[in-house]
């Protein structure tokens, strides 16, 4: 998928597949590569700013996994959730104006 | 033990980010914590899908992205402009500023009283106000590069000359004066217009791609006017009115309260776009 088509989609949908149960950054990487269908291959490294810029801005909120291979996991916050639902929602809303634009005409 | 490979690579982000500015110890710590983990997993799962070691953290690598690309997305994620102001601190920022200089012009004014004359003294306590607002405010600001110095003149300015010019025109206007409602609408009219001249002078100097930044002069004038009148009423009711020192207070905290929370909706950052770089 072209980089231009995600323009401002990204961050819904990296919430979307944290809030699905992807806790750390390979997770998210390989849920958004198989449920896209393999169509959304981002090089694996930038989901990492991503993470830490929703992090930053209060969406998620990450904490380090004791143990030997320690492993940074993710989750929704409140206000994430939140955000989620309202993206979500105006996505809704904007596929379906654009789908009855587009739809050909019944014959 | 680390792949050879792998250490290399993280060797060269690490390069990368501190050459891009990405700086501070625990957050390279940290990128670099979850590059290793990431190319790890990704080394291992493509080893136990049938390549060779050597082919699959080559691989894993390739997958990983360009150090140099990745680390000028980082770069981007943590400019401090990105991150938005909150709300909460930027009404406290606001009303401390505020009540500071009522304090200091208080004190100063109790000291000069008797040497300087009184419209004096008003504009060097309007001036003294905008400054200290200015200063609670850019101390918010100045990290996330929103604003620089000027921020402070532009608002000491501006809150000086609009208490002024609203307070004379109210005064000239031959509008009843004295009654509670009367009293009220004052601070309704002198308040918002206060704000509205902050509001345009500090929209000048406002620097970044604000996504609020059309509706700042709006907000300020609604929070300011709104706040000072309802730091009236709470006067009003509580002291019998807001001329003494707690009155003024009383104001100078509501005002800046409600002008804070009115102006830090327009204070998001609009967001980096990761996929076109």
């Amino acid at each position: 998928m072209e980089g231009d088509a995600l323009k401002g989609h990204l961050d819904m949908l990296v919430m979307a597949v944290v809030a699905s149960g992807a806790t750390y950054g390979y997770a998210v990487i390989e849920a958004l590569r198989s449920r896209s269908g393999g169509r959304l291959d981002l090089p694996e490294g930038t989901i990492y700013p991503l993470l830490h810029r929703l992090e930053m801005r209060g969406l998620l909120r990450s904490r380090q996994t004791p143990g030997g291979r320690r492993k940074r996991v993710y989750r929704l916050t409140a206000a994430g959730q939140e955000a989620l639902e309202q993206q979500r929602e105006a996505w809704r809303s904007f596929a379906e104006v654009v789908g009855l634009v587009l739809a050909e005409e019944a014959p | 033990m680390r792949p050879a490979r792998i250490r290399r690579f993280l060797g060269g982000y690490r390069r990368e980010l501190a050459r891009h500015g990405v700086s501070g110890w625990r957050l390279r710590r940290r990128i670099l914590g979850e590059a290793g983990a990431h190319l790890r997993e990704a080394a291992r799962r493509l080893e136990a899908g049938g390549l060779e070691r050597d082919s699959a953290e080559e691989q894993a690598v390739r997958r990983f992205g360009e150090a140099a690309a990745l680390a000028r997305v980082w770069s981007a994620a943590c400019d401090p402009s990105g991150i938005p102001v909150r709300g909460m601190d930027w009404a406290g920022g606001s009303a401390a500023g505020l009540a500071v200089g009522l304090i200091a012009a208080l004190s100063l004014g109790g000291r000069l009283g008797q040497r300087v004359d009184g419209e004096l003294l008003f504009v060097g306590a309007a001036l003294l106000l905008g400054v200290c607002l200015g200063v609670g405010q850019w101390l918010l600001l100045r990290s996330r590069r929103l604003a620089g110095w000027t921020w402070i003149a532009a608002t000491g300015v501006a809150f000086c000359g609009g208490l002024l010019a609203t307070s004379f025109l109210w005064e000239s206007s031959g509008l009843p004066k004295g009654e509670p409602v009367q009293e009220l609408a004052a601070l309704l009219f002198i308040g918002g217009g206060t704000g509205a001249v902050v509001g345009a002078l500090q929209r000048l100097v406002l620097r970044g791609g604000l996504t609020g930044r059309g509706e700042w002069v709006l907000r300020s004038c609604v929070g300011m006017g709104l706040g000072t009148a309802a730091g009236g009423l709470a006067a009003e009711a509580a002291l019998g009115g807001f001329r003494s020192a707690t009155g003024l207070l009383l104001l100078c905290i509501a005002g800046g309260l409600a002008t804070g929370l009115s102006t830090a909706a327009a204070l998001r950052p609009r967001a980096p776009d990761y996929c076109s770089r």
